[in-house]
């Protein structure tokens, strides 16, 4: 999946493997600095640009994943 | 002397955006949003506008978590307060998102660095607890007592609503004194605080060192 390797880049590390049930309590180091950098890379990857309403729906990466989606099919 | 305390309202903006990008100085002649992000007094004075007009909740830039003191009719005190985590999201994660979606990329990855500093003094704050932030009182109104008030009115307000609220929470820098000791008279004590040992963190916020005072509710 495209957005494991986003998370690889913005967390620095290569073990990383997301699933649509992922939530920052699940990766070590998804705080709030890298939430920023994580949403800045996921739409510089994607060439899309999330709204304020949409962003602070994410609870987990299945929602950013249904979100990009969107977005990308538009 | 008349004081008045109340909710605030969209016609206190002004008011309260000067609450608080003054109480984010924290005494420093720039906010931590100017010094992190590289931002003039005018694009922070822009950011927070934007962040109170999208009106979200739990964390301290929404106007209607305000209390405002007024003497004799002039607004003269200010405080924003929420429960943290009632959706679930934390009010760090809040905030993020609204930065990442105001603040251009170029100017996010060149924070980098800074925000890593800030995050070696952050506290977490705790789920379900009441969060007083922006705390600010006009210079002319100091020494009155306004702040303890609107926190003690806070406090009311919330137990009032959310029975099983049983603390309240407020992190500031160490070497406001001043505060410090006005927290301490309506309540409050240390019992955490984080430094940073990494002097570049001066050039970020005027202290190394952040506290977090509580204040139990249910005794």
């Amino acid at each position: 999946m495209q957005l494991n390797n986003v998370f690889r880049k913005c967390f620095k590390r290569q073990d990383i493997t997301v699933s649509p049930e992922t939530s920052a309590a699940d990766v070590t180091g998804w705080d709030s600095l890298t939430h920023m950098i994580l949403i800045n890379d996921i739409e510089r990857h994607f060439s899309i640009k999330f709204k304020l309403m949409e962003i602070m729906k994410f609870n987990n990466v299945g929602d950013m994943l249904a979100c990009i989606k969107k977005k990308v099919n538009t | 002397m008349n004081i008045n305390i109340r909710q605030a309202t969209e016609q206190d903006k002004d008011f309260i955006m000067t609450a608080i990008i003054e109480a984010e100085k924290s005494g420093a002649d720039i906010t931590s949003y100017g010094a992190i992000f590289s931002l003039s007094g005018d694009a922070v004075k822009t950011l927070v506008s934007n962040i109170l007009d999208e009106g979200i909740e739990e964390q301290e830039m929404y106007i209607p978590n305000f209390l405002v003191a007024e003497v004799d009719g002039e607004n003269a005190a200010a405080v924003s307060a929420w429960i943290e985590g009632e959706s679930g999201m934390t009010s760090n994660i809040i905030k993020a998102n609204m930065l990442a979606y105001f603040l251009n990329a170029d100017i996010l990855e060149g924070a980098v660095a800074k925000l890593g500093l800030m995050n070696e003094v952050n506290i977490s704050r705790e789920m379900g607890a009441l969060q007083l932030e922006c705390i600010y009182t006009a210079e002319k109104f100091r020494g009155m007592g306004l702040s303890g008030q609107l926190i003690n009115e806070h406090i009311k307000r919330k137990k009032a609503e959310w029975l099983s609220v049983d603390k309240a929470q407020i992190i500031l820098l160490k070497n406001n004194s001043s505060a410090l000791m006005c927290y301490e008279k309506v309540g409050f004590a240390i019992v955490a605080e984080k430094k940073c040992e990494d002097e570049a963190i001066l050039k970020v916020l005027p202290c190394d060192t952040k506290i977090l005072m509580e204040r139990k509710l249910n005794e």
